[in-house]
């Protein structure tokens, strides 16, 4: 009989292959070999582990774990296949671990970066000092669509906007982490988070007994802490429900998994309605009062009287009720103004403005095309560059330079040229990847993490985060959508 | 609890309950099917008739084999009344009740799902109709088992429960409606053992039967069992029993129209009724039993659109 290959020698020789992108940092670390060959320390003890192990061995680790997602109904549906499709986000049972240290500064630059948004929303909504200091132009603010001029002047339990965000950072040297981009208006993917923490502890206890990973199952408990501390004032056992647009919607597993682990109600619209000056659920014993919704449906679809009359989705007169703070949104109506791609290239300038602090966690030089150096700089220079929609998200309504045809290129350069201000652009970066296995055996694949950073009492994050990993090889796009998977993320304690 | 949540509970209940009969009833009549015998045109008959899909085959069954008109009754995802279908409306009403029934008894709901799902239903079936079914129940009886346990005695179970009974009364209703007209025509001899035990196979009711009577297959018994027995589950007068405690439960008594309409229905039963059993008097009762069960969904529906609530 053959010998099984040694899976890991193969990943190392491959660890070598480099990016195909060119320009800024073409060359990405990974995640578990350094460049002199050796094994980095947060994974020696997990490649001592999984050395030994054959093909076949983690094979079925990888059937093991699809049948449990399977099982438990953990899928999403792909936008434009028919409503009754359920995919399974691809996971990968090779964790990314980061070390503590590395965790320390993380969590640091997020709880500030975090910190300045909400003040940044905070201010706009109010006395505007950042426009009238002149250091954000003042178009960039009333003549964005996701400015909401509903909620000017409206005070927000603790002036707090956004209660949960999804910050997507790279990493891409030994101690630098980009942000990517900010998701402040609903970000998804926390509860793969979590079923990927449950699973990994599933296929490989022995990595969990010999040594200590910090652990995130308390997740949903912070959450709801944070959705109670931020109930309408004097409501002294505030009711808090997770509100969804309905089994069709792609999020709808993690909607029901965040609404089952918290034991609140998961509502959709048709069960909530507004009498007086307060919302009510429908139940079978009546009316009951919602004091907290957290909402997973869009500003525009959340109340017909006020955004989107066409919206069947809304709960009319939610809005009236909202403005009197009888109610509290979560996230406030109005955040998407702060995490446009447009605006990211503002971020560090909030957080020197509001905290005076110099920024942790550093941007990804951006160009804004409304700027016409940038832009003639980045018309040519289109084959390095990734470009996006200042208001797309999901992978969607981007061109990766370096990957893209002539003719793909020349299309953008014409939606360029017709609305400027609609388009960023940025380096290709160098995401740093990670030991992945594939079909034919341990390979590596660019990552990224989205850890998600709770406000509310105080600012709370449970250590790692959703790494997402591009499954083809050379790929940089790890949106799920767009064949992407997930790792479990484990951050180690000392 | 949600009225919505209430609502998919109730119909969680209505569709596990209708994949039960529905694969007690192809296995039945498949296994009677094989029985050397001139009444397998009879068996397939009743079976679409009591589906409500005997305008499928108009050309008869001589043409069909028997796999096929199963595969149609177990897995045509274009049947509204296939086991399939029901299935999936199960599961999508399981998976909109969130966090009211268990992980547990989703993950066997969804299992009994992926299961069935994978089996392509325009080929023969790779492990056999019979073994197929066999599996099916089991699921969907470990799926009852863990919702037994893990929920409390709390209103979610008393609206599954509701839907339960309710889907169990009408399934029972119209196999009597069905089957009742052959049972009697033969009632003495081997073909009287046969008709009697079919039907009791698709009402799940054999054991029982032979826990309650000792003197062997009679078809009148038969039907005083499915029919008048307070304490079988099988039986109509108990299934009405239930319906009576949930829907009082269910509405605090407040609910007039729903009491009335239960105490219609469940009355008759303690007025010793029927006395004899005969074709004159227990057909025209069942089909007007089958009208007062669809006016009780009715009134439960109507319960559903919140008039409860603002």
């Amino acid at each position: 009989m053959r010998p099984e290959p040694n899976i890991l020698f193969e990943g190392r020789i491959k660890a070598s292959v480099r990016s195909r992108g060119s320009g800024w940092a073409a060359l990405p670390m990974d995640e578990m070999n350094a460049p002199d060959g050796t094994i980095r320390k947060p994974y020696s003890m997990f490649y001592d582990g999984i050395r030994g192990m054959t093909f076949a061995q983690l094979n079925l680790k990888r059937g093991e774990a699809a049948r449990y997602f399977h099982r438990q109904g953990i899928t999403f549906s792909v936008y434009g296949e028919s409503a009754a499709t359920e995919r399974l986000i691809p996971f990968d049972i090779i964790p990314r671990i980061i070390s503590s240290e590395q965790w320390r500064t993380l969590e640091s630059g997020l709880q500030q970066r975090v910190c300045a948004l909400n003040a940044f929303l905070h201010d706009i909504y109010h006395r505007q000092e950042i426009l009238r200091s002149g250091r954000i132009p003042s178009e960039m603010i009333f003549c964005n669509p996701q400015y909401r001029v509903e909620m000017h002047g409206i005070d927000v339990p603790r002036d707090l906007y956004i209660h949960i965000a999804g910050v997507d950072l790279v990493h891409t040297g030994d101690n630098d982490y980009y942000v990517l981009e900010d998701n402040l208006r609903t970000p998804s993917g926390v509860s793969y988070m979590l079923a990927n923490r449950r699973i990994s502890m599933r296929l490989f206890p022995e990595f969990f007994e010999r040594q200590p990973v910090a652990p995130v199952e308390h997740y949903p408990n912070l959450l709801l802490d944070t959705l109670r501390s931020v109930a309408p004032e004097g409501v002294r056992d505030p009711r808090a429900v997770l509100l969804t647009p309905g089994p069709y919607n792609s999020a709808y597993f993690e909607h029901t998994f965040l609404a089952r682990q918290m034991g609140i109600d998961l509502v959709e619209p048709q069960d909530l309605f507004v009498r007086g000056h307060a919302v009510y659920m429908r139940t079978t014993k009546g009316a009951v009062r919602v004091h907290v919704i957290y909402r997973r449906i869009d500003d525009e679809f959340l109340d017909p009287l006020v955004f989107n009359p066409d919206s069947i989705l809304g709960v009319p007169g939610l809005l009236s009720v909202y403005r009197a703070g009888e109610v509290n949104l979560i996230n406030a109506v109005g955040t998407g103004v702060a995490d446009d791609k447009a605006m990211y290239i503002y971020v560090p300038e909030m957080i020197r403005f509001y905290l005076g602090e110099e920024p942790i966690l550093k941007n990804v030089p951006t160009y804004a095309l409304r700027n016409p150096e940038d832009r003639a700089y980045v018309l040519n220079h289109l084959n390095e560059l990734v470009v996006k929609e200042v208001h797309g998200s999901g992978g969607y309504g981007m061109l990766v330079g370096p990957a893209s045809t002539s003719k793909e290129r020349e299309e953008f350069r014409l939606r360029i040229l017709r609305h400027p201000g609609n388009y960023i652009a940025q380096p290709t970066l160098a995401l740093s990847t990670c030991p992945t296995f594939v079909e034919t055996g341990i390979a590596p694949r660019h990552i990224d993490l989205r850890p998600f950073v709770l406000s509310g009492r105080a600012i709370q994050i449970v250590p790692g985060g959703l790494t997402r990993v591009a499954l083809r090889e050379n790929s940089l796009v790890v949106n799920s959508s767009q064949g992407g998977g997930t790792k479990d993320t484990w951050v180690l304690e000392n | 609890m949600l009225l919505r949540v209430a609502e998919h509970l109730y119909w969680m209940g209505r569709y596990i309950e209708r994949v039960e009969n529905t694969s007690r009833a192809a296995a039945g009549t498949y296994y009677s099917s094989l029985l050397p015998s001139d009444c397998a045109f009879e068996e397939w008959d009743s079976l679409l008739t009591t589906l409500g899909q005997r305008n499928r085959f108009p050309e008869g069954f001589q043409a069909v084999s028997a796999e096929e008109i199963l595969r149609f009754v177990i897995l045509d995802p274009e049947n509204p009344s296939s086991i399939l279908s029901s299935l999936r409306a199960a599961r999508e009403n399981g998976r909109a009740t969130c966090g009211t029934i268990s992980l547990d008894a989703w993950e066997s709901l969804n299992s009994i799902w992926i299961d069935l799902s994978g089996i392509d239903p325009s080929r023969p079936v790779p492990d056999g109709i019979l073994p197929t079914l066999s599996r099916l129940r089991e699921g969907t009886r470990l799926f009852r088992g863990v919702n037994q346990t893990d929920l409390f005695r709390d209103e979610a179970s008393q609206w599954i429960g509701l839907g339960t009974h309710l889907e169990r009364a009408d399934f029972l209703a119209r196999i009597l409606g069905t089957r009742f007209q052959p049972l009697l025509k033969n009632i003495k001899g081997d073909s009287a053992y046969y008709t009697s035990m079919a039907l009791l196979r698709w009402a799940g009711a054999v054991e029982t039967y032979r826990k309650l009577y000792h003197n062997g297959i009679d078809p009148h018994q038969v039907v005083e069992l499915l029919v008048l027995n307070e304490e079988a589950a099988c039986s109509l007068h108990s299934c009405l029993d239930q319906i009576l405690g949930l829907s009082i439960e269910i509405s605090d008594g407040e609910d007039r129209v729903l009491r009335d309409l239960v105490g219609g229905l469940h009355g008759p039963f303690h007025e010793k009724w029927p006395f004899r059993i005969s074709r004159e008097e227990l057909i025209p009762r069942l089909s007007a039993f089958s009208n007062d069960i669809n006016r009780l969904s009715g009134r439960i529906a109507h319960y559903f659109q919140g008039a409860v609530c603002v």
